[in-house]
Parts: C-alpha cells; structure tokens; sequence
C-alpha cells in the first residue's frame, strides 16, 4: 500500500504524457476529420460497421418476436411468433426484389420510382463496391436497409394480434413491405420531394415509425377490439400478457438492436457521429423509461411494467428522428418527453376504445409523430416541413390501409371467428400450442 | 360490426379529414419561398423572370457542380458502356440537383431558398433543353417544390471530362435561423467545430478542406458584395488593350494568360479596396485550345490558381465553375476569369456620397472610355434583383437579337423597380460559329446605345456554342435597387 502511495504522484504524472504520446498531427479537427474519413483504411471499417449494424436490426426483430409474445395470452403465442418469422423472412426476400431500388433510385422524380429485381452487372461492380457508392458498399447498405424494411410490417403485426384471421395478414404485411414502405421511404431516404423540401428524418422516425404506427391504428380501427376487452359499459379491462419476462427480454433486445438501427442509419463509421448518435440512442431510451416509470405510479397508483417498457421504447423512437444532429443533453429531453406521451396515448387509446394489445400505436405512431417535430425543437429543422413530412407519412400509411386492409375484409375477411379467438388463435390457425397444457385450459 | 366499431371508425374519418385539410393548408404556407424572396413569375412554366432578395439577407453561392457515375443505376444495370456511366443530360442534372439538393442542406437550406440556377450544357452536337427542363421541372416549379427560381441556361463546348454533359450553379438566400450565421445553431455548430481558417469574416467555406475549392460559401446578411467583369489576359502589344476588339490579339498558352489574368484580378480587387482573400467566387472559361485538339488545359490553370489561392499565404478556396466555351480562341485567348467577393467588416460608409445621398451600388472605372467597370460593388442596404436570361422574343441578327433582348430587359428591371443605371453584373453570351469577334463588336455598338449615361455594369460577353430557343444572344443581369 505504501509503494502504491509512492507511487502515485509519478502516475499521475503519466497522465498529460499520456495524452501527449498522442498527437492529432493535423493543424486543424477539419483537416483531421478529413484525413480519417478519406483513408482507405475508413472504408473497410464502414463496411465492418455496418455489417455488425445490420444484425443488430436483425436481432431487432427478436426483440419485437419476444415483446409481442410477452404481452400475448399464452394461447395466441405460436400465431405471434409464427407472423414475426414470416415478417422478417419476407421482408428480406421482397427487399431484394424490388423494395431496395425503388426505395433508392438514386436520381428521380422524387416521388415514385418503381424498380424491379435487384441485379448487380459484372461490368461496373467494383464501383458499387467503393467509397464512390456511398460510405458503405452496396452489398451492407442493401443488407442494412432490408433489415429495417420490415420493422413497419412487424409493428402491425403487435397491434392487431390475438384476433386477425393469419392468411390476410401476411397478405397485407407483404404489400406493405414489397410496395408502400419502399415508396413511401424514398420520399424522404431515397432523396425524393421531401428530402428536397428540408424534412429531417434520421433513422426513421417518420418512415419507419410514423408509417407503422398509422398503418397500425388503421388496421385495428378495421378489425375491431378482442372479445372481452370492453365491459358492458364500455370500460377497458386489462388483459394481461401470459409472460412478463419475455416481454422485457424482448425490450431489452431491441434496446441493443436499436444502436444498430440509428449508428447504422449515419452510413459510416464516423469516429465522432457515431458515439454521439449511439449516446443520443441510449440515454433518449433512459429517460424515456425514467419518465414513465415516474409518471405512471402517479397516474395508476402503482408502478406498471408494461409502461416503464413502452415508456423505453418511446424514448427510443423519439430520438430516432434527430439523433444525428442534437446534443445528448437534449436527447434527455426528447427522450423523457416520449416517455410522457405515451402514458398519455395509452390512456387516450383506452378512452377511444382503441385496443392495441402491446401499445404499439402509443410507441410507434404517437412516439414517431414527436420523433419527427423533435428536430425542428432542438436542432433547427423546419417545423412545417417536419410536420408535412409527419403527415404524410400517416396519411399514406392510413391511405394504404384502408385500400389493402379494408378490401381484404370485405372479400376474405380479416378477423378470425369469435370461436377461435376463445379457443386461441394457436390451435385455431396452426394446431399447435406454445406451452403444453393450453388447450385444456382454455376449455 | 358493432357499434363501438363503427364509432371509432366514424371518429377516425373525420380525424383523418380535418387533418387532411389542416395539411393541406400547412403545406400551401410551408412550400412559399422565403420571405426575404419577392417572386416575379414569367411566362415559362420553369423559372420565373426576376427575382429580389431583401437588403440584408444571407446568401450561399454553390460550386458549379459536375456529374460522379451513377453508383446506384449502375447498380440497376441501367449501363453498358462508359458513355451511360454518367447518364445523358436529363440524367445528369437530375443528379447534379440532386447533390446541390445536399450541399444546401448542409448550411440548412432546401429549394425552396433557392433563387437562381445556372445551367452549363455541353451542347455537343446540340444543346438538349428538352432534357435539362425535364430534369429542372422535377426540382421546381411542380406539385411538391411550386417554388420557381430565375435561371439562365447557355450551351458551352465541354467540361473537365469528356462525358460530362452539364454542370449546374445555385444562387440561395439564407432565411433567418438558418445557415452558419445563426449563433447558437445546429449549423453554426456544424460549421465552427471544424475550426476552419476563414480569411474574410463575412464568409463561410463549406465542403472538404483538403480540395482546391469550396463546395459552398455562405455571406453573412448585410454584406457588401463585389462583382469583377471578365479579365482577360495581356495583348500581344499593351497598345492593343484599348482598341476593338477585332484588333487585339493575344499570346502564351493557358499558364500564361491565367498568370497574367490572375495577376489583373488582384490589381482590380485592390481597386475596390479587397484583396484575394475575399474573394469567394470565381468562373472559369477555358477556350478550347486548337492546338492540343480542342482539349482544355485544367492543370496548367490551376498551376496559375494556386498562386493567388489555397496556398500557404491565402488559404482561401473559391467555390469555383470551370468550363470550356468557344470564347475568342481565334484572337488567342485561352481563357477568361469572372470573380466574385466581400468586403470584410462593415463597408456601409463607402455607399453613402459626399452630399450624404445614399447609392445602391460603386461602379469602378478608372479609365472613362472602359467600355465596362473592372467591377461593382453593392451597398450592404440594397435589394439584390436576380433576373433570368433573357433572349429576344424574334430571331434575327446578333444587332437586332441584342436590341430585343435589351427592352424585355428593361421591362423586366422596371417591373422591379430598377433602370439600366442599377445594373451590376451584365453577362452577354453571343452564338457566333467562327465570327465571335464581329458578334461581340455588334453587341458592343448595341450596348454602347443602351448604357447611355454614366453607369457601366461588370461585363462578360462570352461567345458560347448554343443558346434555348436558338437565339443568339443572351443577356443575363444582376441589379441593385436602395429599397
């Protein structure tokens, strides 16, 4: 003990010379940046990035299979998990298809370009392959940007379960996925009219939450409440998810995958942007859980789970908008202010006899909404365009749903029987059970 | 169905109506052009005939920007040989608009700020309108961006590449809160954390420091502006300098003639009390050298460029348009210089005379037979008028084209409140074949009945390769109005 106490002042004197040792040999942070940006060693580790970055979207998509399960009644859970592998599945295969070039035409109209099946020519495919592309090559922008494609599918999928007829769905959800999500996000990614008017949209805010989250409400508008979810006169009741545990293992994945969602969106491995974007990322997810699980005690007089998980989970989606372009000081803020909102639009959407069973439409449309006029708040962006852009977004969500959605009910219809919604969806539709012993318990 | 359902579905119908409505009448307020722009629309469905910013606003001059291979059509499979890697015209400028659409984006601006467009078109074997309208009506003046910008669109002989087909310049106002001027905002942030050495505090650099050229230059609002006409290099003879232009003729290869144009430059920025380091703009004709097969010496202009900037003593980078036009290669000239800058600090004391009047705008003219000022500065209280081109509405003769072009002019100016004597900046580009000297004398005589009184303007007349409509002349203006 003595020797280290000796020792002491001599490592503190190591400190400033540690930090001396390293030089930024640059006569300016801009031209430093510059040279870190431009090496060609920068570019493999873009690509690494992203790469790493597209399966933490991927695991995203656990994270949705786990919470939607946690919060479903054990004998709906095989239907649950059974959308979400199609979900994902199919969105990489029409991603591939067709959703990836149209999404990003590169040059035109700036608001619908259709393309078909993604081909890469032998000819010029060196170029796709280098910093000329983009910061990422082609191959883990496509990789990245598929897996995000069917995040809107999948947040449908949560609000509308334990009563859609399967079949329908996964009709729905591939139109969604193949045709509305591409053409709508190249609207503000693909750098069409309202990337062209100013709208800030980071990582999603507006085209992937915005877009779900209304395509979410118009679907349950159409398909109506669970049996039982409304008493005589009208007053919710809870039902309960079967497993609360896996709901929060679920929220805890998406957490993770969410530094991939929003540190993939910046396209590079930016030694600045990239800290500050996955920082913004983490603490918006804190405050927005701190802020609900403050509130709720207050509201509902005991501390809810499913809150404090939504509460993250808007924290998340509202710093999804800005996270580039904002200090983490006011991420906190946007962040605790999702986590308000959504106590909030949980209450308003009980009030409105609007029955989403995992609050994906508290988190997703009315989060996504503030994620979008967070920017035009705290880093300048135009709040009319911010708004319009918002709008928009809902707006062909909804317009989208109502054509897809509302003519599958009038043909086949979209809401499985009474009997099979009481009995579970899993032995109904699939015959098969997530944990044995459900069918006698249901009877 | 229930009757809850229908209930929710009744009141998500009418949510979805009033917000429709309520968006539609946002997006009537949002996509109006800044306030500082007064829009004079014109007759083309495409630009509008004159545009003014307010005194004191904020501007950003762009690069003019050249075309990258088009990764992602290559990735389409849409090319099959080197030529289609950079697209036709329409595929050119959609891309160009496209990265200028960022660059704005960069100090915070978006189209709708922008208020003039330049075009370049390589018109080789003919000049494409078709194509480039396409291009420009699916950025503005359409059902997403109604705003319509003032343009002037020339046809030139090549650009830096061979297969570069266009190249594009913007002109934007910086509306209030936005741009690196604004203290305390994200684009003030952006732009001070980079640290950048800035030789001018009015002026702001954009685009990556280790490149000869800026990408983008914001000018803080309140600025007074300097506007230098085309330099031309040194005749054979000093005596020549004054004589029609027939007689003089010119020596030395591009190195050279840029030396000596450079060297011009600065003797006349220093006239108007500025020096290289204020200067923000500069365009570049280089006339095709029939020596070297028509081929444009890029390098050895930009030997004689780094001499004057982004160099150790003037780190100021200019944002920059270099481009290959016919020009008057037959005199031997090989190029010609344009150059734009700021006055640094506060210069509202030199607008204001003797007798206290205040003047939109100092013409410098040592020499009172110049047929043009060496430049003109404007007034940090005046209004800035942008009018489009303008060619004549009849075809005809260089004379006759030029008169024409002239009264619309006029009108145009008058409409904003302006006479030929606010005129800044007159750019004249002549369609001449092999006679460019006889078509800029003819336009000269037109010029000298026009510009009666005192005043004359910065002046280019650049003979081109095409004008729209086959014209043959084009006039392009820039006046200053006290509001």
């Amino acid at each position: 003990m003595r020797r280290f106490l000796r020792l002491l002042p001599l490592t503190l004197l190591a400190v400033p010379a540690l930090h001396a040792g390293r030089p930024v040999d640059s006569p300016s942070y801009d031209l430093y940046l510059d040279q870190v940006l431009f090496d060609e060693s920068f570019f493999p580790v873009s690509a690494l990035w992203g790469v790493m970055a597209a399966g933490l979207v991927f695991l995203m998509h656990l994270g949705f299979a786990t919470l939607e399960a946690g919060l479903a009644r054990s004998k709906h859970v095989v239907n649950v998990l059974y959308k979400n592998i199609f979900v994902i599945c199919l969105g990489l295969a029409a991603y591939a298809l067709c959703g990836f070039t149209t999404m990003f035409p590169g040059e035109f109209n700036g608001w619908f370009a259709f393309h078909g099946f993604a081909g890469v020519p032998t000819k010029d495919y060196f170029d796709l392959m280098t910093p000329r592309y983009d910061p990422f090559p082609w191959w883990v922008d496509f990789l990245f940007q598929a897996m995000i494609a069917a995040k809107a599918a999948t947040i449908v999928s949560g609000a509308i379960g334990e009563r859609q007829k399967l079949w329908p769905f996964l009709i729905y959800a591939t139109l969604l996925t193949g045709l509305a999500y591409p053409i709508v996000g190249s609207w503000s990614w693909g750098k069409g009219w309202l990337f062209r008017q100013g709208f800030h949209d980071f990582a999603g805010a507006s085209v992937v939450h915005v877009f779900g989250g209304f395509a979410a409400l118009t679907c349950v508008l159409l398909l109506g409440s669970r049996i039982g979810k409304y008493d005589e006169a009208g007053k919710p009741r809870a039902i309960p998810g079967h497993s609360m545990p896996l709901a929060t293992i679920g929220l805890f994945v998406l957490w993770f995958g969410w530094f991939g969602f929003n540190g993939g969106s910046l396209k590079s491995a930016h030694p600045e942007l990239l800290g500050l974007v996955v920082t913004n990322t983490a603490l918006g997810g804190a405050m927005g859980g701190l802020a609900a699980m403050l509130l709720t005690p207050l509201i509902f007089k005991k501390p809810d789970l499913t809150m404090a998980i939504n509460g993250v989970l808007t924290g998340l989606v509202a710093v999804t908008g800005c996270a580039d372009i904002i200090l983490p000081h006011h991420a906190m803020i946007a962040g605790a202010i999702g986590g308000v909102i959504v106590v909030f639009a949980v209450l308003l959407l009980d009030r409105l006899r609007i029955d989403d069973p995992i609050g994906a439409i508290p988190v997703h449309a009315f989060g996504g909404l503030w994620g979008t006029l967070a920017p035009a708040i705290f880093a300048q962006a135009n709040w009319k365009w911010q708004t319009l852009g918002a709008l928009t977004y809902a707006f062909a969500a909804v317009i989208f749903t109502v054509i897809v959605y509302g003519l599958l009910k009038v043909t086949v219809g979209i809401r499985a029987s009474a009997e099979a919604e009481r009995t579970g969806l899993d032995i109904s539709e699939h015959g098969q059970e997530a944990y044995a012993g459900d069918v006698v318990s249901a009877k | 169905m229930t009757a809850s359902a229908k209930k929710s579905l009744l009141i998500g119908a009418a949510a979805f109506a009033v917000t429709a409505a309520a968006g539609f009448g946002l997006f009537l307020s949002a996509s109006k052009p800044p306030a500082a722009l007064t829009v004079r629309p014109g007759a083309s469905p495409y630009y509008s005939d004159s545009i003014t910013v307010a005194p004191g606003s904020a501007l950003f001059f762009t690069w003019g920007v050249t075309p990258s291979p088009r990764a992602k059509a290559i990735a389409r499979g849409e090319t099959s040989d080197s030529k289609e890697r950079y697209g036709d015209t329409y595929a050119q400028a959609r891309a160009l608009m496209t990265q200028l659409t960022e660059d704005l984006r960069e100090a915070g601006l978006s189209l709708r700020d922008v208020v003039s467009v330049r075009a370049n078109l390589v018109a080789e074997p003919e000049l494409d309108m078709a194509g480039w309208n396409k291009a420009f009506g699916e950025f503005f003046g359409n059902a997403t961006n109604p705003h319509k910008p003032v343009r002037t669109t020339i046809g030139i002989s090549r650009l830096f590449h061979p297969d570069y087909l266009a190249e594009v310049e913007f002109v934007a106002v910086i509306p209030p809160g936005r741009g690196p001027f604004t203290a305390g905002s994200r684009f003030e942030r952006l732009y001070d954390r980079l640290n950048r050495a800035s030789t001018n505090d009015n002026v702001r650099s954009f685009g990556r420091p280790t490149w000869a050229l800026s990408t983008g230059k914001a000018i803080k609002g309140g600025s007074a502006l300097y506007f230098q006409s085309a330099m031309m290099p040194d005749p054979m003879m000093p005596a020549m300098a004054t004589m029609p232009l027939a007689r003089r003729m010119y020596k030395g290869d591009v190195p050279t003639q840029a030396e000596q144009i450079f060297k011009k430059n600065v003797a006349a920025l220093k006239e108007a009390g500025l020096t290289p380091g204020d200067a923000f703009f500069s365009r570049n004709i280089l006339y095709p050298d029939p020596k070297a097969g028509g081929r444009m010496d890029f390098a050895g202009f930009n030997t004689a460029y780094h001499a004057v900037y982004n160099n150790p003593e003037n780190p100021n980078r200019l944002a920059r348009t270099v481009m290959s036009a016919p020009g008057y290669v037959q005199q031997g000239q090989m190029l010609t210089i344009e150059t734009y800058a700021v006055y640094p600090g506060d210069v509202s004391k030199k607008f204001i005379k003797e007798d206290g009047t205040a003047v939109p705008l100092l013409a410098f003219r040592s020499d009172p037979k110049a047929t043009a000022a060496s430049g003109v500065a404007t007034s940090p209280n005046a209004a800035l008028t942008f009018l489009s081109g303008i060619v004549a509405a009849e075809r005809g003769d260089v004379k006759k084209e030029a008169a024409g072009a002239f009264a619309t002019a006029t009108e145009r100016l008058a409409a904003a409140g302006a006479t030929l004597d606010h005129v800044v900046q007159l750019r004249v580009y002549v369609v001449a074949g092999t006679n460019a000297v006889t078509a800029a004398s003819d336009f000269e005589s037109v010029y000298a009945t026009t510009f009666k009184g005192d005043h004359r303007p910065a002046l280019t007349i650049l003979p081109v390769k095409a004008l729209p409509l086959e014209a043959k002349v084009e006039v392009e203006i820039l006046a200053a109005t006290l509001p």
